[in-house]
């Protein structure tokens, strides 16, 4: 599928991507490789809504995971929209949290 | 999520829960908030670049619409060329720009190596701006 990526500045670009064979090519294919490295060796993707983490494992086969590498730079391509996970509920704040007390101890 | 005498000081929405759940790029994102809040002056660095690049008044926009992404809510940006609209997000009151300082730092500092480069090619006042803090800024 071609995936065009518009950011927030300079010129739009866009990739051809296979999902199945993981192949991906076009004038922005060495940058998405890139970052697609990068990212499997954090093994994860932190992105919108900032601050999220989400972990990913196969950004070149995986639709979710494309789309959180690609949102890294770019605008989510419209194809991908439907595949960018749900970012994790917010926790509620239930009263005062407890702190355990911390021990300290110091080496000479 | 920390608190501070029952108070929501800072948030961070992570899956994984539990210990090292905070990544080092969110936890200097948030820490670049404390630092910011006791430094003024440093952050008025970066508001000053703010208010200059968006001198010509470009109106606010939602974040949600441009990202997509609900959760954003009401959190709205001011279009320019920041390598993410993040940089310029705004918050009401005479300090708007307070994503400015702590995205600049986390691309420069702990994000991947990739969108540092991007900020090298892209937004190359901005990279100069924390290096020079880096290594010239005494409070």
């Amino acid at each position: 599928m071609k995936l065009n990526l518009v950011s927030n500045f300079g010129d739009p670009t866009w990739i051809q991507w296979d999902p199945v064979s993981g192949v991906v090519s076009g004038p922005a294919a060495e940058q998405v490789r890139r970052l697609v490295k990068q990212s499997l060796a954090d093994g994860d993707v932190c992105t919108d809504p900032i601050p999220t983490c989400y972990d990913i494992t196969d950004p070149l086969h995986s639709r979710r995971d494309m789309a959180l590498v690609l949102s890294l730079v770019w605008k989510i391509p419209t194809e991908l929209q439907p595949d960018f996970p749900e970012p994790p509920p917010e926790p509620e704040l239930t009263g005062d949290p407890s702190i355990p007390e911390l021990k300290v101890t110091i080496l000479n | 999520m920390l608190h501070q005498k029952g108070k929501k000081v800072a948030y961070t929405s992570i899956p994984h829960l539990g210990d090292g759940y905070l990544t080092v790029r969110n936890a200097l994102h948030e820490y670049m908030h404390r630092i910011q809040s006791a430094l003024p002056a440093l952050d008025e660095f970066f508001q000053q670049l703010h208010r200059r690049r968006t001198a010509a008044g470009e109106p606010l926009q939602r974040l949600s619409a441009l990202t997509g992404i609900a959760r954003y809510g009401s959190e709205v940006w001011r279009p320019d060329q920041y390598v993410s609209p993040y940089f310029s997000r705004e918050y009401p009151g005479d300090r708007p720009a307070r994503e400015m300082l702590t995205m600049a730092f986390q691309y420069v500092l702990s994000d991947t190596t990739e969108r540092l480069a991007l900020m090298h090619r892209s937004d190359r006042e901005m990279l100069e701006l924390v290096l020079g803090i880096l290594f010239h800024f005494e409070p």
